[in-house]
């Protein structure tokens, strides 16, 4: 029982990590808070949908599709709502960034409908048993996926130009711009990436539960949130950890708590963690304390 | 700055003849539109622009004055709304004071919320802030649907009573109205109240540089948590009239998203200016009726034009 509920935390985990690390780059490259992130994580899970079960591809295409489309959707709204708004207040962008995540998820509603919609269950093979614990082949390729993604977005940030011009971004945008960098295509291409990394966790949890829903946005938003604080903002590694030990904390607490407070166990997290370590369990230090 | 040591400046001094014209062709108007305007449908609209009145006068004092942009209103209005309503199905069902006693009850209940969430607000700030209140707003809502035994969980509270005064029992749509318009007014003369006296000019003085006020002798300490604790209160106080008025009380009431659009409507009108909070309750109201039609789509209206308002108005349409 407990360890088979590591395995789902993990699962939950590493799908946290990859939303929490596309949110965590915006906030520290565009300086806003990505309130759209969980509506663009839906739009993924909806295409791989389409992809599965509208254009009747197999699941690496469906999710390749999905990943594609929704990075450039990103393009479209990181012209529309985070451009327009880069010199504004906090609050004025977060009002507008919470209205396009509202459009978004409508739109969602009004292309896909208001129920719930299924994936097919036999798209992966079954279940195995491995020393007394049920592994699905979904898990596995979740887990997978999540490490490898990390791997490469870690060299991609500490290893070369474009991620060396994204800290520096991050650190001081004026200077970084002094130095050459185009911030507005940098903030561009780092929206983009996000998207995608949304999008490939939207689709991962869609086959994974195997039902996804519109409205599910915000609820992602919080828990990409409260994955970022736990590591640390801006700290790509902390948001790895982060992503583990949310995972780890909401599949235990369903199973010996109650899982009817699943989804509030992000919050009791957060509250937590901003009275007890506002910096982040790894402790290290960030640009903006609390 | 200079502090007056007055607390209590003259509240029925109008600023120009022209401002006191206004307030009181509005109250006017507002006394006999129920009169004048007949027919169940515009009374009840215009009962639900006084609910949202009062809940964006009431969020007016912590996103204006204060300048803390909450986005968990929506908590401190399930807590004024279930403890209403409990208090008026469970233990005081038979008597006809039960509202009357119920309703200032749910908004100390919600004024005590309040005060634990505005000390956490004294240390953090920014996307913290935003995120905190929204988890507290949500932490409410996943307690009213899971602690089955005293909110009724989803099944939502039926049949709660109308409220009465002796034999008179409150039945029609603008017996309502007439309640809704006293409790808005109850709310706003306390609010101008304070905006003008010392505690408002503190919240402006924070509000500005925080810094600064504190080194002038403000308590931030003292006027942040009673600037919760009084906006949770009105807000309970809001949320008490919603069960009486539509016998029934669902934790889907109290999403997120209910939150975020009150605060809507004070951006919208114009923060800090009680008016821009009326003027935007009204606008955002109408226009969730007048988009009804499209059913679906309507919040698809309402978030462009929340995004479309930022973007070419961002401080409100009547601010400066």
């Amino acid at each position: 029982m407990f360890w088979q509920q590591v395995i789902n935390g993990l699962t939950l985990g590493g799908v946290y990590a990859l939303v929490a690390i596309g949110y965590t780059l915006v906030y520290g490259v565009l300086g806003m808070i990505n309130f759209a992130h969980g509506s663009i994580y839906t739009l993924g899970a909806y295409l791989a949908f389409t992809g599965v079960v509208m254009l009747h591809l197999p699941f690496p295409l469906a999710f390749l599709f999905a990943l594609i489309v929704t990075a450039v959707a990103g393009i479209v709204v990181e012209r529309v709502g985070y451009f327009p708004l880069r010199n504004a207040s906090v609050d004025t962008q977060v009002i507008c960034i919470f209205g396009l995540s509202i459009v978004l998820d409508n739109t969602i509603m009004l292309i896909w409908g208001s129920p719930a919609r299924a994936f097919p269950m036999d798209l992966f093979p079954t279940n195995f048993e491995v020393m007394g614990l049920v592994v699905s082949p979904v898990q596995i390729i979740i887990i997978a996926f999540a490490i490898v993604t990390m791997g490469l977005l870690y060299l991609l940030v500490f290893r070369t130009k474009p991620g060396l011009a994204m800290r520096a971004v991050a650190l001081n945008p004026e200077a970084a711009n002094l130095m050459g960098i185009n911030i507005g295509r940098l903030r561009l291409e780092t929206f983009v990436l996000s998207a995608a990394l949304a999008a490939s966790a939207g689709s991962l949890i869609g086959v994974y539960y195997k039902i996804i829903s519109y409205n599910v946005g915000l609820n992602i938003v919080i828990k990409a949130f409260v994955v970022s604080i736990l590591g640390g903002i801006g700290n790509i590694g902390g948001a790895m950890v982060g992503g583990l030990v949310l995972g780890q904390v909401e599949a235990l607490g369903a199973a010996y708590v109650s899982t009817g407070y699943k989804d509030a166990f992000a919050y009791i997290v957060m509250i937590l963690v901003l009275m007890l370590r506002p910096n982040g369990i790894l402790g290290v230090y960030t640009r903006e304390k609390v | 700055m200079q502090v007056e040591q007055t607390a209590f400046p003259g509240l029925l001094r109008f600023q120009s003849k022209r401002s006191r014209n206004t307030v009181m062709g509005f109250l006017a108007l507002a006394l006999v539109f129920p009169l004048v305007i007949r027919g169940d449908y515009p009374v009840h609209i215009a009962n639900f622009v006084l609910y949202n009145m009062i809940l964006a006068v009431s969020l007016d004092i912590l996103a204006g004055f204060l300048g803390e942009i909450s986005f968990g209103h929506a908590g401190f209005i399930a807590i004024g709304a279930y403890t209403t309503a409990i208090l008026m199905t469970r233990v005081l069902p038979d008597v006809w004071y039960g509202f009357w006693v119920a309703l200032p009850i749910g908004g100390v209940l919600a004024a005590l919320a309040g005060v634990v969430v505005g000390f956490p607000a004294l240390r953090i700030s920014g996307q913290y802030f935003f995120m905190v209140t929204m988890g507290f707003g949500e932490i409410i809502r996943f307690v009213l649907l899971n602690a089955s035994g005293v909110t009724n969980g989803a099944m939502g509270i039926t049949a709660i009573p109308t409220p009465s005064i002796g034999s008179f029992v409150f039945t029609e749509r603008w017996h309502f109205y007439y309640l809704f318009l006293a409790i808005l007014l109850l709310t706003l003369i306390p609010i101008v109240f304070l905006r003008r006296s010392y505690i408002g000019r503190a919240w402006i003085a924070i509000r500005e540089d925080p810094v600064a006020a504190e080194a002038m002798g403000i308590r931030l300490t003292t006027y942040k948590v009673a600037a919760f604790a009084i906006s949770a209160f009105f807000a309970g106080i809001g949320g008490g009239l919603l069960g009486i008025y539509l016998n029934f009380l669902h934790p889907s009431n109290f999403l997120a998203t209910e939150s975020i659009l009150i605060l809507t409507m004070v951006l919208l009108g114009g923060s800090g200016l009680i008016y821009g909070a009326l003027l935007g309750a009204a606008i955002m109201t109408g226009l969730g009726e007048v988009l009804r039609p499209l059913g679906d789509t309507r919040m698809l209206f309402i978030g462009a034009m929340m995004m479309l308002l930022m973007i070419l108005r961002p401080r409100g349409i009547l601010g400066k």
